[in-house]
Formats: C-alpha cells, sequence, structure tokens
C-alpha cells in the first residue's frame, strides 16, 4: 500500500513538473515574442533563449521553429548576423520545409532565411503515423523534404540495418512522394517486426545534409479468405445393393422355410424330400434375383454428376484463386516512431 | 372363436374396402400336385403307420375386390400305397375370406374340409382355418416367394379319438412372366393334424400351379 503511494506520488510529480517545464518555456517563447515586438530586442534574445535552452521536451517543433525564427530575427535585429545565420540554419535543420511568414517578418529577415536555407543542405522525412495497407494493391508513403537539390537514396531497412528494399534514389528539389508497397525484395509481403526508413545522401560529406531515419513497426493481418462452395448433392451413380441382397434375402429364407416347414408344422415326423426340391428353387430364384438387382452404374446420373462436379469444381478453382490472390496480398499496418538522424555507416 | 376370426379378417380388410372404388376382378388357379400322406392314429394303422401317395389335381376360383377376396377351392386325386395293397381318394375343398391390409400380407379364415374315401369308410376332417401369408418379392414384380402358416380354430372328424390340433405352413416362388396374362407358381405345403388319443397324420404336397387373372 505504502509503495503503490509512493509510486503513485512519484509519477504524480515527474508529470506536474514536465507540464510546468512546457508551460515555462511556451510562456517564456510568447514573453520573448512580446519583447520582439516591443522592440526589446536583448530581452526578447534572452528570453528565446531560455525558453529554447529549457529541456528539449519543452517545446514541440512547430514551437521551436517559432522561437528559432523569432531568435534570429532578434539576433538579426540586433546586429548579430552571425548568430542569426547559425539561428535559421539550426531552423533549417530542424525543418527543411519551414519558411518564415512574409507577413510576419520582414524581408530582411526571409531573404536572409532563404540564403541560410540555400546555403544548408538538410533532409526530413514525414511519414503517417499509422498506415494500413494490403501489399502489391496499397502503398505507404513518405514524403521527403530537401531545403535544396540532394542526391538521396530512400531505403528501407531492417532494425538491424540489413537493406530490404531500395525505394528511391536521385535528385530530390523540394520535395519526393515516396511509396511502398509492401514487399520485400524478393517480391514477399514484410514480415512482422521493426524496419528503418533511411534517407540519405548518395554522396555523404562533412558539410552535406545528414541522413534521417523514420523507425516503422510492420505488423501482419491475415485476409478474409472466401469459404469454399459446398458441395452439391450428387445423384447415386450406381443401383444400390440393398435390393440385391433382399431378394436373396428372401429367396434363401423362403427356401429355408420350405425345408424347415415339417419341423416346425408337423413336428419332423418322417418328411419326403418333395421340401427340399421347393426349397432349392426358391433358393435360385433368391440368386437369380440377387444377380438381377446386382449394382449397376447409372449412366444418366453418372452423366448429371460429372457436369456437376466440373460446375463445382470450376467454382472451387475460383474461391481457391481468389484465396491465394488474397493471402498474396497481406495486410500491413504500419506504424511510424519519430523522425531520427540516422547515424553515419562506417563505410 | 370362428366368428373372432371372421370378424378380425372383416376389419383388416375394412380399411382397403373404404377407400376402394375399382371393379372386383376374377381369378382362376389350376393345381397338378403329388401328395404324400402319413397316418400313424390308432384308428388308421393297427399295424404301424400308413404311408400313401398319388398324384392331385385342384383348383381355385378367387372373386377379388380391392384387397379383399372370397374364393373356392377344390382338390381330389388318388392316393395307394406304396404296394399298392391300400388305396383312398383325397377329396379336399375350401372357403376363404381374405384380406390384404398391406401388399405383402394377406390374412384368410374359412371352413376346410379333407375326406379320405374308401369303398367301406369315409374319414372327414372339418376344421376352420386362420391363415396368414407374407410375401417377398425377388425380382420386383416378376418372381415373389411366399410363406404362409394356418392353424385350426375349431376342427372335427368322424373318427372315435376325435380330433385335436391341427396346422400347417406352405412355401413357395410365384414367377409372372412379363406381358403374360397368367403366372405361374411351385409350392410346397405340409399339413399336420392330430387325433386327442395320439398320432396324428401328415399330409404334404408339392404342386405347380397356372393361375390366370388377378390374384
Amino acid at each position: 500500500m505504502t509503495r503503490a503511494f509512493i509510486v503513485l506520488t512519484m509519477s504524480l510529480l515527474l508529470g506536474g513538473a514536465q507540464v510546468l517545464r512546457a508551460q515555462s518555456a511556451r510562456e517564456l517563447l510568447g514573453q520573448g515574442v512580446r519583447a520582439y515586438q516591443a522592440l526589446e530586442y536583448d530581452a526578447a534574445a534572452a528570453l528565446l533563449e531560455e525558453s529554447l535552452g529549457r529541456d528539449s521536451s519543452g517545446l514541440a517543433d512547430s514551437l521551436r521553429a517559432r522561437a528559432l525564427t523569432y531568435l534570429g530575427a532578434t539576433e538579426l535585429f540586433r546586429g548579430q548576423r552571425d548568430s542569426a545565420v547559425a539561428t535559421f540554419r539550426h531552423l533549417v535543420l530542424l525543418n527543411p520545409r519551414y519558411r518564415p511568414d512574409e507577413l510576419i517578418f520582414p524581408p530582411q529577415v526571409t531573404n536572409l532565411f532563404q540564403e541560410v536555407r540555400r546555403a544548408t543542405r538538410a533532409i526530413a522525412v514525414a511519414v503517417p503515423p499509422v498506415t494500413e495497407l494490403r501489399t502489391r494493391i496499397e502503398r505507404f508513403t513518405a514524403r521527403v523534404l530537401t531545403s535544396s537539390l540532394a542526391d538521396v537514396t530512400v531505403t528501407l531497412a531492417r532494425e538491424d540495418g540489413t537493406l530490404m528494399r531500395q525505394l528511391y534514389s536521385g535528385p530530390v528539389a523540394d520535395s519526393l512522394l515516396v511509396s511502398w508497397d509492401g514487399l520485400t525484395a524478393a517480391g514477399t509481403a514484410a514480415t512482422d517486426g521493426r524496419y528503418l526508413l533511411q534517407v540519405t545522401p548518395r554522396t555523404p560529406t562533412a558539410d552535406g545534409p545528414r541522413a534521417r531515419q523514420v523507425l516503422l513497426e510492420v505488423k501482419q493481418e491475415l485476409p478474409d479468405t472466401l469459404a469454399w462452395p459446398p458441395e452439391p448433392p450428387f445423384l447415386p451413380e450406381r443401383t444400390s445393393s440393398g435390393p440385391a441382397f433382399r431378394s436373396l434375402a428372401a429367396g434363401l429364407v423362403t427356401g429355408a422355410a420350405a425345408v424347415a416347414l415339417p419341423s416346425i408344422m408337423a413336428q419332423g415326423k418322417d418328411a419326403t424330400g418333395a421340401r427340399f426340391a421347393v426349397g432349392a428353387a426358391v433358393g435360385i430364384a433368391g440368386f437369380v434375383g440377387f444377380f438381377a438387382h446386382k449394382p449397376r452404374p447409372l449412366e444418366a446420373n453418372v452423366r448429371k454428376n460429372a457436369s456437376q462436379r466440373d460446375a463445382w469444381m470450376k467454382k472451387l478453382d475460383g474461391v481457391k484463386t481468389e484465396n491465394a490472390t488474397r493471402l498474396r496480398t497481406m495486410r500491413l499496418v504500419v506504424r511510424a516512431g519519430p523522425e531520427t538522424f540516422a547515424e553515419r555507416r562506417s563505410e | 372363436m370362428k366368428t373372432i376370426g371372421v370378424i378380425g379378417i372383416l376389419a383388416s380388410a375394412l380399411p382397403a374396402v373404404a377407400g376402394a372404388q375399382g371393379r372386383p376382378t376374377l381369378a382362376f388357379r389350376g393345381d397338378a400336385g403329388f401328395v404324400w400322406v402319413r397316418s400313424d392314429t390308432a384308428a388308421a394303422a393297427a399295424g404301424g403307420a400308413v404311408r400313401l401317395r398319388g398324384p392331385v389335381l385342384g383348383g381355385e376360383g378367387r372373386v377379388v375386390f380391392n384387397g379383399f377376396a372370397v374364393g373356392v377351392g377344390l382338390l381330389s386325386g388318388t392316393l395307394q400305397a406304396a404296394d399298392q395293397t391300400v388305396k383312398r381318394d383325397l377329396i379336399e375343398g375350401r372357403l376363404v375370406v381374405a384380406a390384404q391390409p398391406v401388399p405383402w400380407l394377406e390374412m384368410s379364415v374359412g371352413p376346410f374340409v379333407r375326406a379320405y374315401v374308401t369303398d367301406s369308410v369315409t374319414e372327414r376332417w372339418v376344421f376352420w382355418q386362420a391363415r396368414a401369408r407374407v410375401e417377398a418379392p425377388i425380382v420386383t414384380a416378376s418372381l415373389t416367394s411366399y410363406v404362409e402358416l394356418w392353424r385350426a380354430l375349431s376342427s372335427q372328424v368322424n373318427l372315435v379319438a376325435g380330433a385335436g390340433r391341427v396346422q400347417g405352413g406352405e412355401a413357395g416362388v410365384v414367377y409372372r412372366p412379363p406381358q403374360r396374362p397368367f403366372w405361374l407358381r411351385l409350392a410346397y405345403r405340409v399339413d399336420d393334424a392330430a387325433v386327442r388319443v395320439g398320432g396324428s397324420q401328415t399330409l404334404e404336397e408339392i404342386s405347380v400351379s397356372v393361375v390366370v387373372g388377378a390374384r
């Protein structure tokens, strides 16, 4: 009980501290923006740096971009051009597609930003948080963003770095939509597991853009398959053996009855052999009946069954083909993690 | 006892008769057979069992009306001992009222008279029979086997010893040639008539019959 209370209290304290930190960074950003608007650039710079200096989780990326834009503009107006360039460079690396609002910032700010953007080569990749797709038919899409023209390679690798599929290799001027059909290079559906969607420069240089990656968690979901068509009620293809055996039984039982009659009805008194003649005749008649009713093929039924069987087999083959197609088009659920910088490979 | 038997037969025939709308049909049967009689009654054989045999001819006519039939039958022949020292005429007559509640079963009842006639004396048996006949097709509609059993509901004989239990049975096969107005029958029957003081008369017959018309 005491232990649970301590854990709960600690969780609340930690969670509360994070909220306070976030609010504090946001408040600092707000105060910095207001100071910038009041042309109090030194105060604005201090507040904005303070807001950015807080824990990295204190501000969302969009707010960080806003803080960096105001900080860059503040530094520019403070005459700290190099600081402004460094801030904008940081901003471009954060989001290569970001543009300062031209209604808010004057041309000298936006022009400097464009200059920095052109000089800073950055890559970003944006993916939807969850994508459900049927392999081969539907596609998972990722948008590759670059701050300037860049030659990139987009690959899908296993978590251990093993290449699974190359999705694109070539130049990207501004943004590029890359899609994946859910298959490996071998043409099979990707198995359950974690994969890395990596966007790397084709010719890595020290001042070139850094490779970015997104962790994708892929999970297969079995597709619905069709039930097999029920077997049609086939007609009997041979006559039943029942009548043959009934005939034989009738003959043999009656023959036996003829032979046994004196024993049953006359206490077996010295009967003549006449009963054997009749018993044998009836028994033979039973055998005649047996062979007359011997099972034989029913041609009309055989023909009708053949056509029914063919039609059923066609339906069955159709369902099998459809199911095979459905099984080939596995359903995948792709969950994307956050975008991170990819580690440079030793090669 | 006789009354109960007749009522039973009529009751079993009622459903068939009630639903009947057809016309009555006639059937005639002619029999040719051979009979063996073995008698070990005290009156018949002071010195052992008497054995007689001989050919017989007979026939039966029936009026059939939707599962209900009335028939009259007659059989006659001369029987002799193997050494020809004993000779008797055999005469049988019967009246039968029959019903067929289901296609495979016929039940009948009626009086039956059998007489052994010599120059000096006539031994006459009179009994009321209740009969049940079961048919089993071997080849549908053309070859049928049957077994018929009967027992006397009451019996009389003009012997001093008096009549006891009388019963019998018949088994055979009937062949109906396709597209022919007649059918053939091969049958074996045995009757056993006991007398009260001991001993009995056993009659066996093998016969071939031709039947014309409905059964």
